[in-house]
Parts: structure tokens; C-alpha cells; sequence
């Protein structure tokens, strides 16, 4: 049962931050500490091997209690045994009472173990305890409600120390009996002014609690008991809260001498209390609205509104017309949450524009009300409203989703009022069906206002498309187009087509691209611009062909280039063709660029080579080395020779541009060797350090000491050439290794994409060389036997460490071998021999000749893709 | 010992009329007077409320920014242990009401001695909550009280007693129900458009209960630091800094059930709401588990599941809750988005106006209702629930057993010891 804290604590912002060096870990719950302690104890003290019981780990604990143990441990077996603990740890407890530090654990215990034994416990130590000490013990006492504890907590009541008396009269006030009930009320009437603040409260609280108990009678005397004295004005009003609530119906005329009251707070007490009386106090809250202060009404107002909202329509309808905007507000908030019909009308006056207030509040209103009848009665209102209102009330019925306004709707939608004919398309397109298509198509088709059409088209191409299927949403659209020919009315069904989509409309906007007006022509080029689907491609690229005007041509051109962009799929050569085919049309830069904007992001040998086609072309050279950058970059590592001859012909037609310094840190990247320190993740150990795993040779000349490969020997002759070789081939890598030729005597070298020679102890390949004279060379072994690359003699001299260990990278990258030491490139060699196998074996030799020994160690390779 | 019930139950009944059905604009248009008056929005002084500050560092912080921007409040003095807490928000206040008005307390006594303040915000750190709202509930202020607001079962019923029986308008700063995702989220719920309900999911963060005590270090000057007022209620134990800076949470004598109430008073609480539950609350625990989640399953007596957990949710934000019917789910979080199963249900939500955990419309809430004394919508009654539920369902994963609730008498069936751990006992002298 071990609960054990997380890691480190990061919660959402608002969890205010915990500092930072909190050893949270290994923390457990301390009562499981305890048990453990005490288990080990047991085990110790009885010689057994389980783990105690309960009573015998609670008579554990209480013997710690009583012993010498750190205040913490006994703070924790107080929490052990508030769980566990029974009246035979009572006394260990009560004996803790008197103790600061651990007297609140003690009470947790004795709080929480049943039966008389704590309750003794706790009533006698209220006669020897003094201070705050003792306020805690008549805490506790207050919660386990002890009846026998009355008497003595009575005579504390005389106390002069503190705060005991008060907290006394407190704790004599959850223990609720009548008893208490009767000494609250003498020390009420009888006892010092200075308790009476104290005494009232537990009254209150003693009627709490004698209520709950059935004894509403004694409840209610304690309560006036209270409201005849002098206490303080929160709790005299408290007692006249509950004295209210105790009487139900009864304490209405009580409910309504609050809300008379001149004094605010009691006014206030009576808005609350008549809403927890509910309904019932609606008739009082009414009854008293008229002929009161403005601020009151609205309060009052907000109460009815909460109390019985039905009930009070009435009184809201006339404070609608009241003079003090405060309780207009008020009452046409209340409104909305009638459920009478009768609410509409004075809403709608509240539309009327003067205040945007109350305009606000109106809305709000309409749109919530919950009445039967409240939507054709909204409907019925706004056919009779003018202008401003009119266009409200249409915008109420869109929000209500009211769809049988659709009708009335229609009829709106023709109104000479731009306003009104506006609004009441925008509702349209919330709650018409597509059976009401053909007829907004015929208002689309008559109205004279641009502000209007807007909406209409807004309108006609949401409802089509509550058509579930696509191909028939364009039908009313498609129908009317033959109807007109006035080119504004086209242009708007081509725009109208645009939006709903299928290929009725594809069809129909591609015909109009032929149009003779220029209006409907321009239409349907921008529709088939934002056409989505690949289907405009060819009418695009046909207008970017044959276009004579350039915005059009531009406009042509920008949405088929969205459209590739949009339709790219796997076939990357394809897309290429697509912006090779555009790009050859393009006439002016802006198409160009434009282009070369969407080239850049197809990832492809063969875009790369588009791009950087169009470095020859000046004006577009800045946007095609951007181009050229981005694809390289993204091709590196797939086709790193196209990608270095872009990047090279970048550097040499854009030099001083800062995309030149964008290409040069690829070139690196691909060029040299990989980051160092390389990320674990890509170098992995070839040579274990300790044994010949992923190895096969000659283990009479190849050795493993001090975590490295040592082949030959210093003592005697090597007979002829032996090679160590992996297990496994490789292809395109990167090797990483140090390597050490013991005083610079003899030959060895690192065998790379090689054989063994079958039966035979050679092995043919290229070789990175170790030897004096020939560190850093790039050797053909057994084959061209012939050095194939050397370094420059100056260059070495100054890397080589010639006795020393010396780092070797090897780099094999399809046809292009490099070598470096020390961090020096010695050798950058491409073999020219189709023949020359890329892959095979890495080996060590050890060379044939005299006594010599080479070091090798920290093996790691990189396979390269 | 009696841990005893509520009390009226036309009392509770009416709190939570209220805040039971999501239904219409999220806030009642607003009462204060003289609102709209103009006058640069200024408010006569006779009509201001005044708004006084309990413990205000990060959370309480960000609550009172708010709280300063509400025309017609006026915040007039700061209580904190912490002397530099005591001075940044005084100067916080200061800059707002252009002068130098605002006072500072060690002792929050002498706060709610004062006649002139009409409400407090509490945010001084779980052990504090309920005993301070209680004070200041008695002494005729009104409460709004950081979450959560009682640290057991029987603080939590104690609470909503002295706030019933005072008459203090309560809200507790679980502000999600006046955030707009939320609530038509739980609209929704109880609207029926997800069809029955069978399974409510509230987020909840690491469970963590802790009761070990850091190094002992030095106690600051009073003055400084009020060591043992910073303790107020909670058991003693030695000082150390890293409680006092917010390292806190996660122990036992500080945080209110092992962490759960957390997250939990806030997703918990919806789901209740959701549920129409706010006058029950679930009749099962049980713990789950599985391994690196926190999570437990609980029952109400209607059949509804309730799975608090923390891992598993979409991504959007923090706090978020998942309401699933017969006939759809919805899932929402602190980021305002919303996921639903079928694009039908979103046409049914506008879009959201306000989210996250901002508490504008919260704290407006509770200043409406401090003017009007309605009653909030994060009110004592149905904090008294939630919190109920949230500590139950940490002692299930304390115990590690299955535990059942008995939700009218609110204590534990055949469980004696869960319900001996409905309860702590405070240090003296802060018995309320």
C-alpha cells in the first residue's frame, strides 16, 4: 500500500511553482514508515518473522508514545492510531494533550476512537488544561457532540482566560443537546455583554443542530432568544434568517418586515431569504415592488426573477417602461427567463435604439425566453416591426433556429430595405432547407444591392449544402443560368457554383470561361482559381496558355499552382512535370516566382534540377537559389551528389547573396565529416573492448589488451600479412577509429569494402594506410596495388602524431572514399571504375616483415543511407 | 463523534435552483448599480464593494487582477503572513486605486474586524481555506474562497453549515462553471442531446500524500514570516522555507486529499453538474490499478459512471472533462476547444466567448450576487457535494479498497476506518 510521491512536480501554470532542488523521491507514507519501524521492532522485541497484528502494532505505538521516541515518530503513531487505535490508547493520548507540539495529533486520536473512553478522556482534561491548550480540547469535544460534557464546559463559560469562554460557549453549541440549549440561553440573558457575540453564534448553531435532532420548537426559542438581545448585526440577522427559515409560511410577515426595513442590511437578509424560501415568497416580493427606491426595485426584480419568474411576469413587464435604467435592465433580464408568452411584446419595445444597453439586454432575452408561442409571436412582431427592429428580430429568429420563419424569410429577403433584405438572407442561410433553393436563387437573381448579394450567395451556397448529395447541390443554381443574361446576375451564379462545387458547376464555370463579358468571365476564372480539386488543372493551364490579359493570366497561373501544391502526391515527378509545364508558360516574373515558390517544397532529385535550371535566368535567380537551398536541404541525404552539384551552382551563380551562406553550411554538412561529438545515436561501437565479437582472423597475430586490438607482435618476425576482418559487410559509412603504430615501424592500414581472397591469407580492397611515408594515403591492396590518393606530404607532417595515437575517419559515400587524420581531409578520392565493388569487409592489417605491433581502439561506425 | 448533515433541505434545495441547469446567457446582467450611469464608469462610493485580501500570491493573485478591473470594486487591505506578499499586493492595489490607500495585516483578524469590508478572496493555501472563510463568514462578509475550500469530509460539511447558517454569499473558485466550453459543454449533458448519460470522466493530476517533514530550519521573525500563522489549523511541525514558497503541496497536513482536489474540485464538480447530480453525489469508489495512471471509478446510485483519471485525455488543455451518452461524447478542456462525436452536436455549440481558467465572469458572478445576495453558481451547497465526492474518492485511493457512501447520511457503509478519516483535528486556537 505504498503511496509514493512522482518525479518532479510540473503542474499547469496556475499551480504556483515549487522550487526546484526538492528531493521528492523515496518518500513514503510515514504511517507504512511506522508500521515497518515497529514491524522491525516487533520482530526484534518477539523474535518473530510476521509482521504484528493490529492491536499489536496500536499497543506498539502506544508504548512509543509513552517512550523517549522523536517528537515526529510520535506524531506519527498519534495519526496510526486515529485509524487503528481503541480505548487502550486513550490514556497515551490524553497524555499528550498538554504538549504543544503534538497535542492537535493527539486529539486526532482521540477524535476519532469510538466510545466513552475518549469522551472521559477529553471532559477531564478540560479540568486541568488552560490556555490554548484547552481551546483545543473543547474543539474536540465539540465534534464528537460528548452530551456529559455540558456541565463541565458550562462552568467555563466564567472564565476570564482568553478565549475559553467564548470557544466554550461554541463548543456547547455543536454539542446541541437542550440541555446546552438551556445554558446558552441563561448565559444569554444572564451572562457578561462582552460573551454575548460568542453565545449568540452557538445559539445559532445549537438550533442547527436541535433542528436536524426534530426539536424545531427549542430551535426556534433559542433563535428569538437571540433576536431580543444585543449582539452584533450579523448575527442578530443570522438569528432572524433561521427564525424565518424555522417557520416556513409562518415567517412571511417576518420576510416582509426585512424587505421594509429601512436598514440595508436587512433588506438585503430579506432578498436572500425569500429565495431560499422559494416560491412561496414570491407573493411578498410582488406585493412590495411598487413605490420602492430604483436600486431596491432592481434588486427586488433579480430576486422575484430567481424566486418564481412566472409568477412576477407582471411587475417585469411594467418595470420594462421604468424610468431608471437600472431596473429596465433588470426587468427585461428577467424576461428571458419567463415562460409566458407575454414576455415578447415589451422585449420588442426594448429593441427600440436608444439605449445599447437595454438593446443588448433585449436580445439576450429574445433569444433565451422559454415560452410556448414565443417564436410565432416573435414572428408575428417582427412582420409588424419597422427598420432597426425588423432587422433584430430576424437576427433572434436565425438564433432560435425558428424555421418555420423561413417563409416569412423569403418574403424579407426581397424588401427594399438593404438592411432587411441583408439580415434576412444571413437567417436564411441558417434555417432554410434545399427545397427553398429555387426560390433564393430567383431573389439572388433580383436584387439591385451589392451589400445584399453578398449575403444572398452566402446564403444559397450554405443551404445547397445541407444537400446530402454533392452533385445535385448545384441543380437550382445550374436551372437558373439559362433564365438571364445580365452579366452581373452570371457573374453572381458563377460565383454562387464556385462555392457549392460537383461537376455540374465545374462544368458550368468552365464553359464560362469562354464568356464574352468580361464580368462572368472574371467570375468563373476566380471560381476555377479556388477550385479544389485537380479537375481544374487543364481549364487553368488552358487559360494560362491562351489568356490574353495578364491579370488574368496571373490569376490562372496562381491557381494552378495551388492547385499542384494542394493535389502533390507520391509521384513527385509528376507534380514536377506539372510545374515544369506551367513554368515554361509563365511569362512574367511574378508567375515565375510564384512557381518556384511551389517547386521548392517537392522534396525530389528532379526538382531540384528544374530549379536550378532557372539560376541561368537572372531576374529569378534570388527565388531560385532560395529554391535550389530548400529542396537540397531536404535531399541531402538521399542524393547527396545532386544535392552538393546544386549547392555548388548556387555558390557560384549567387555568391555574395545570404542564401550563399545557407548552401555553404550544407556543403559542410555533407562534405566533411559528421558532427563531432557525433550523437550517439548514429555512431555505434564496432569493437567491443573486450572481445572479438563481430570478428573473424588470426588470433595468433591479433591480440586484445588495455580495451584496444593490437595486431603483430614486438617480439618476433610477422611471416606475411594477416588481416582482421568484421563478420559483416558494409556500404556507404562513416568509420571512426585511433589507431597507433608502435614507434612509427612497420606497415599496417584499415581495410574498407573488401574481401577475403578464399583460401588465402589476402584480402583485396582499398586501404586506408598506416606507415611511415604512407599515413593518410588511400591504397588499393591485392588489386591495382597502387596508392590511389595521397595527402600532401606538408599538410601531414604538421597533423601526424607519428608514435602516438592518432584519430583515422574514414568516409565511404557511393563512389567517393575521403580520409582524414588528426581532423585533417588527406585524401577525397571518386573511383572512376564501375567495376570496384562498394561493399565489403573492414579489416586490420598487420603487414609481413619485421617485429611490429599497431594499436587499434574506439571503433565506432556510422552506416550512412 | 457526529459529523453532522446540512441543514435545511429547502435551504440546499433552493442554493443549488440556481446553479442547477446550465440553460441561457452565462450570467445574469449585471445588478450594480449605477453601472450604467456612465460617468467613466466610475461608481458612486456609497454603492462600491469593498473587497478585502487573505493570503494572495499566485493564484489569488491573478483572481484579484481581475477582481481590481470590475468596476464598482474596491479593494481596501491585504492580511498575509508573508511581509513581502503583504507589500506587492498593496502595491498592486495602490497602483489601481491611484493612492495609497490600501492597508496591510499580519493578522487577518484585524481584517475582518473591519467594518467597512463587504467581502474577502481567500487564496492562502488548502489548510486555510475553510477556516478562514468560516471567520470572515461570521463576522458578515461575503466569500470567495479558492478551491478547495475544506480539507475532509467533515470541514467541508462544517463549511457549508456556517455559510448556510450566516447568510455569506459563497462562491469557491471553481470558475468553470461560468466559463463558456464548460458550460455548453454540460448543456449538452443535460439537455439530453447526448442521450443518456452512462459514463462522466473528470481529469485529475498526481496523486501524491506525503507525510514526511522537511529539515527543520530557523523560524523567520514574526514580522517576516508568521511561522505559526502560516500553520493556522494544520498540526504543528518545524519550519521550513520551501513550504512557506510554495513546496507545499502533496502533504498530507497541507493539501487537501492527497492532491485529487486539485483538478478534481474543478472536473469533478462538472461532472456533477453534468450529471444533475449537484444534490447527490456517487455511492462507489473503487481504485484502479494500472500502472502509471491515477485513477478511480466511481458509481452513482442511478447507474452513472464517474472515472476520475489522469491520463488518457485528447489534447486541449488542462482540467478537462469527457461527458459520454447513448448517443455521443463530448471532451473540452482548459483550452477552449471542444471535440465532439459527431458534427451535428457542434452545430448545437456557439463559439466559446471566454476560457481557460480566466475568472472574469467568475468573479462577476460573485460580485452580482454579493449586490443582489443571489446566489452564485459555484455556491456552498454544490461545493459541499463535490468536495464530498472528491474526499471520498481520495480515501478510496488511500485505502486502496473499494469504498460505498451513504450520500444522505454522508458517512462510509461498513468501512470504520474511512469513516474515521472523514475528519482531522485542528490546532488550537483556530476551532471554527
Amino acid at each position: 500500500m505504498e503511496r509514493v510521491t512522482g518525479g518532479p512536480v510540473t503542474g499547469p501554470a496556475w499551480i504556483p511553482e515549487e522550487p526546484n532542488a526538492m528531493p521528492y523521491s523515496k518518500h513514503a507514507n510515514a504511517a507504512l514508515v511506522a508500521a515497518l519501524l515497529l514491524a522491525a521492532t516487533a520482530v526484534a522485541l518477539l523474535g518473530q518473522n510476521a509482521a504484528p497484528s493490529l492491536p499489536d502494532e496500536a499497543a506498539k505505538l502506544v508504548a512509543l508514545l509513552e517512550s523517549n521516541a522523536p517528537v515526529y515518530d510520535k506524531a506519527m503513531a498519534c495519526r496510526r492510531l486515529a485509524v487503528i487505535g481503541d480505548k487502550s490508547a486513550v490514556p497515551a493520548l490524553a497524555s499528550l494533550l498538554t504538549d504543544e507540539k503534538l497535542a492537535t495529533y493527539a486529539r486526532s486520536g482521540l477524535e476519532a476512537i469510538p466510545g466513552p473512553a475518549a469522551d472521559d478522556a477529553l471532559r477531564e482534561a478540560v479540568g486541568r488544561l488552560h490556555g490554548e491548550l484547552l481551546l483545543g480540547v473543547l474543539d474536540s469535544i465539540g465534534k464528537r457532540r460528548d452530551p456529559r460534557a455540558v456541565e463541565a464546559v458550562a462552568q467555563l463559560l466564567r472564565s476570564e482566560e482568553g478565549r475559553v469562554a467564548e470557544t466554550a460557549a461554541r463548543t456547547l453549541g455543536y454539542v446541541g443537546t437542550a440541555e446546552a440549549a438551556g445554558v446558552l440561553r441563561d448565559a444569554l440573558n444572564e451572562g457578561p455583554a462582552n460573551l454575548r457575540p460568542a453565545v449568540g453564534t452557538a445559539c445559532l448553531i445549537c438550533a442547527e443542530k436541535l433542528e436536524q435532532q426534530g426539536d424545531r420548537r427549542l430551535a426556534l426559542a433559542l433563535c428569538e432568544a437571540v433576536r431580543q438581545t444585543p449582539v452584533p448585526k450579523p448575527i442578530a440577522l443570522a438569528a432572524t434568517h433561521r427564525a424565518i427559515l424555522a417557520r416556513g409560511r409562518e415567517g412571511l410577515p417576518l420576510l416582509a418586515a426585512l424587505l421594509d426595513s429601512v436598514d440595508e442590511d436587512r433588506f438585503r437578509l430579506g432578498l436572500q431569504v425569500a429565495r431560499e424560501l422559494g416560491a412561496e415568497a414570491c407573493g411578498t416580493l410582488t406585493a412590495r415592488f411598487a413605490d420602492r427606491s430604483a436600486p431596491r426595485q432592481a434588486l427586488l426584480i433579480a430576486a422575484m426573477s430567481d424566486v418564481a419568474p412566472s409568477a412576477a411576469v407582471p411587475v417585469f413587464i411594467g418595470a420594462v417602461a421604468a424610468q431608471d435604467p437600472d431596473v429596465q435592465r433588470a426587468a427585461i433580464g428577467a424576461l428571458g427567463h419567463v415562460d409566458s408568452v407575454a414576455a415578447v411584446r415589451p422585449l420588442i419595445q426594448a429593441l427600440a435604439p436608444d439605449n445599447e444597453d437595454l438593446r443588448a439586454a433585449a436580445r439576450a432575452s429574445l433569444r433565451s425566453l422559454h415560452a410556448r408561442g414565443a417564436e410565432a409571436a416573435l414572428l408575428a412582431g417582427m412582420k409588424a416591426a419597422d427598420g432597426e427592429v425588423r432587422v433584430e428580430l430576424i437576427g433572434v429568429l436565425a438564433d432560435r433556429r425558428y424555421a418555420a420563419a423561413t417563409d416569412a424569410l423569403l418574403t424579407e429577403a426581397g424588401s427594399p430595405d438593404e438592411n432587411v433584405a441583408a439580415a434576412a438572407f444571413r437567417a436564411l442561410g441558417d434555417l432554410a432547407a434545399p427545397t427553398h433553393l429555387p426560390a433564393l436563387v430567383k431573389l439572388l437573381l433580383a436584387t439591385n444591392s451589392d451589400a445584399v448579394a453578398v449575403q444572398a450567395e452566402a446564403a444559397v451556397a450554405a443551404v445547397a449544402a445541407r444537400l446530402a448529395d454533392p452533385e445535385r447541390r448545384a441543380d437550382s443554381v445550374l436551372a437558373a443560368l439559362p433564365s438571364t443574361d445580365k452579366p452581373a446576375a452570371r457573374a453572381a451564379l458563377i460565383r454562387v457554383l464556385g462555392g457549392i462545387g460537383g461537376q455540374g458547376a465545374f462544368a458550368a464555370i468552365g464553359a464560362a470561361l469562354g464568356a464574352a463579358d468580361t464580368e462572368v468571365k472574371d467570375a468563373a476564372l476566380r471560381a476555377m482559381a479556388d477550385w479544389p480539386d485537380a479537375r481544374a488543372a487543364q481549364p487553368l493551364l488552358s487559360v494560362v496558355k491562351s489568356a490574353t490579359d495578364e491579370t488574368h493570366r496571373t490569376l490562372a497561373l496562381r491557381g494552378y499552382v495551388r492547385l499542384v501544391r494542394l493535389t502533390e502526391d507520391d509521384d513527385a515527378t509528376a507534380t514536377v512535370r506539372a510545374y515544369a509545364d506551367v513554368l515554361a508558360l509563365a511569362r512574367n516574373l511574378e508567375a515565375k516566382k510564384l512557381v518556384l515558390g511551389g517547386l521548392a517544397d517537392v522534396a525530389h532529385p528532379q526538382a531540384l534540377k528544374l530549379a536550378c535550371e532557372q539560376l541561368d535566368d537572372a531576374a529569378v535567380r534570388a527565388e531560385a537559389a532560395v529554391a535550389v537551398v530548400k529542396i537540397a536541404r531536404a535531399t541531402a541525404t538521399t542524393d547527396p551528389l545532386g544535392a552538393r552539384a546544386a549547392l555548388g551552382e548556387v555558390l557560384e551563380t549567387s555568391p555574395d547573396q545570404p542564401v550563399a551562406a545557407e548552401a555553404r553550411k550544407i556543403l559542410e554538412q555533407l562534405g566533411g565529416p559528421l558532427e563531432s561529438p557525433a550523437p550517439a545515436s548514429r555512431l555505434t561501437k564496432l569493437f567491443d573492448g573486450k572481445t572479438f565479437a563481430g570478428w573473424e582472423g588470426n588470433l595468433e597475430w591479433f591480440r586484445i589488451e588495455d580495451g584496444a586490438i593490437v595486431g603483430g607482435s614486438l617480439t618476433r618476425e610477422i611471416p606475411r600479412n594477416e588481416f582482421l576482418c568484421t563478420t559483416r559487410e558494409y556500404a556507404n559509412f562513416e568509420l571512426r577509429l585511433e589507431v597507433k603504430l608502435v614507434a612509427n615501424k612497420g606497415n599496417a592500414g584499415i581495410q574498407i569494402r573488401s574481401q577475403r581472397i578464399p583460401h588465402h591469407h589476402e584480402v583485396v580492397g582499398y586501404q586506408a594506410d598506416v606507415a611511415e611515408g604512407m599515413w593518410g594515403s588511400l591504397y588499393d591492396e591485392s588489386r591495382r596495388r597502387k596508392s590511389l590518393a595521397d595527402p600532401d606530404p606538408k599538410v601531414l607532417a604538421e597533423v601526424l602524431k607519428p608514435t602516438d595515437w592518432n584519430e583515422y575517419v574514414i568516409r565511404c559515400e557511393g563512389k567517393r572514399i575521403q580520409l582524414w587524420l588528426n581532423g585533417h581531409q588527406t585524401v577525397d578520392y571518386t573511383e572512376p571504375d564501375e567495376e570496384i565493388p562498394q561493399t565489403g569487409l573492414i579489416g586490420l592489417q598487420i603487414h609481413g616483415g619485421p617485429a611490429s605491433e599497431v594499436w587499434c581502439r574506439d571503433l565506432e561506425i556510422a552506416e550512412l543511407p | 463523534m457526529e459529523i453532522g448533515k446540512g441543514t435545511h433541505t429547502i435551504t440546499r434545495r433552493q442554493l443549488l435552483k440556481r446553479a442547477g441547469t446550465a440553460a441561457g446567457a452565462l450570467a445574469f446582467p449585471a445588478i450594480t448599480p449605477g453601472r450604467a450611469l456612465g460617468k467613466d464608469g466610475a461608481v458612486a462610493p456609497s454603492e462600491r464593494i469593498v473587497l478585502g485580501g487573505i493570503g494572495i500570491r499566485n493564484r489569488g493573485g491573478l483572481v484579484l487582477s481581475h477582481m481590481l478591473n470590475e468596476p464598482g470594486v474596491h479593494f481596501a487591505a491585504i492580511a498575509d503572513v508573508r511581509a513581502d506578499r503583504r507589500e506587492a499586493v498593496k502595491a498592486m492595489a495602490d497602483a489601481k486605486n491611484g493612492d495609497g490607500s490600501c492597508a496591510t495585516y499580519r493578522d487577518f483578524r484585524e481584517l475582518l474586524a473591519r467594518d467597512d469590508i463587504d467581502a474577502v478572496l481567500i487564496a492562502t493555501g488548502d489548510r486555510w481555506h475553510a477556516t478562514a472563510s468560516m471567520l470572515a463568514a461570521e463576522a458578515g462578509k461575503d466569500v470567495y474562497s479558492e478551491k478547495p475550500c475544506a480539507m475532509s469530509i467533515a470541514q467541508t460539511q462544517r463549511l457549508a453549515d456556517t455559510i448556510g447558517r450566516t447568510g455569506c454569499v459563497f462562491q469557491a473558485g471553481t470558475q468553470r462553471r461560468n466559463i463558456s466550453n464548460f458550460v455548453h459543454a454540460v448543456e449538452l449533458a443535460q439537455t439530453g442531446k447526448l442521450g443518456r448519460l452512462h459514463t462522466l470522466h473528470a481529469s485529475i493530476y498526481e496523486l501524491t500524500d506525503r507525510h514526511d517533514w522537511l529539515p527543520a530550519q530557523p523560524e523567520p521573525p514574526r514580522e517576516v514570516i508568521d511561522w505559526d500563522m502560516w500553520l493556522g489549523p494544520a498540526p504543528w511541525r518545524p519550519f521550513n522555507q520551501a513550504y512557506v514558497d510554495g513546496g507545499w503541496r502533496g502533504f498530507y497536513d497541507f493539501d487537501s486529499g492527497a492532491r485529487l482536489l486539485d483538478w478534481g474540485a474543478h472536473t469533478l464538480d462538472l461532472c456533477q453538474w453534468a450529471n444533475q447530480a449537484d444534490a447527490t453525489t456517487p455511492v462507489e469508489y473503487e481504485p484502479l490499478d494500472l500502472p502509471g495512471d491515477n485513477a478511480i471509478t466511481c458509481r452513482y446510485a442511478n447507474g452513472v459512471k464517474l472515472v476520475l483519471r489522469r491520463t488518457g485525455w485528447l489534447d486541449l488543455g488542462t482540467c478537462p472533462v469527457r461527458f459520454e451518452g447513448d448517443d455521443g461524447w463530448i471532451e473540452t478542456g482548459d483550452s477552449g476547444q471542444t471535440v465532439v462525436s459527431a458534427e451535428t452536436l457542434r452545430a448545437e455549440l456557439p463559439a466559446p466567448t471566454l476560457v481557460g481558467t480566466a475568472p472574469e465572469s467568475h468573479a462577476r458572478d460573485f460580485f452580482d450576487c454579493v449586490k443582489s445576495r443571489g446566489t452564485p453558481r459555484a455556491n456552498a451547497a454544490v461545493m459541499r457535494q463535490s468536495h464530498l465526492a472528491c474526499h471520498a474518492a481520495a480515501l478510496a485511493w488511500k485505502l486502496g479498497r473499494k469504498l460505498r457512501f451513504d450520500p444522505v447520511k454522508e458517512e462510509f457503509v461498513g468501512d470504520d476506518e474511512a469513516n474515521r478519516m472523514r475528519s482531522r483535528a485542528r490546532r488550537e486556537p483556530w476551532s471554527v
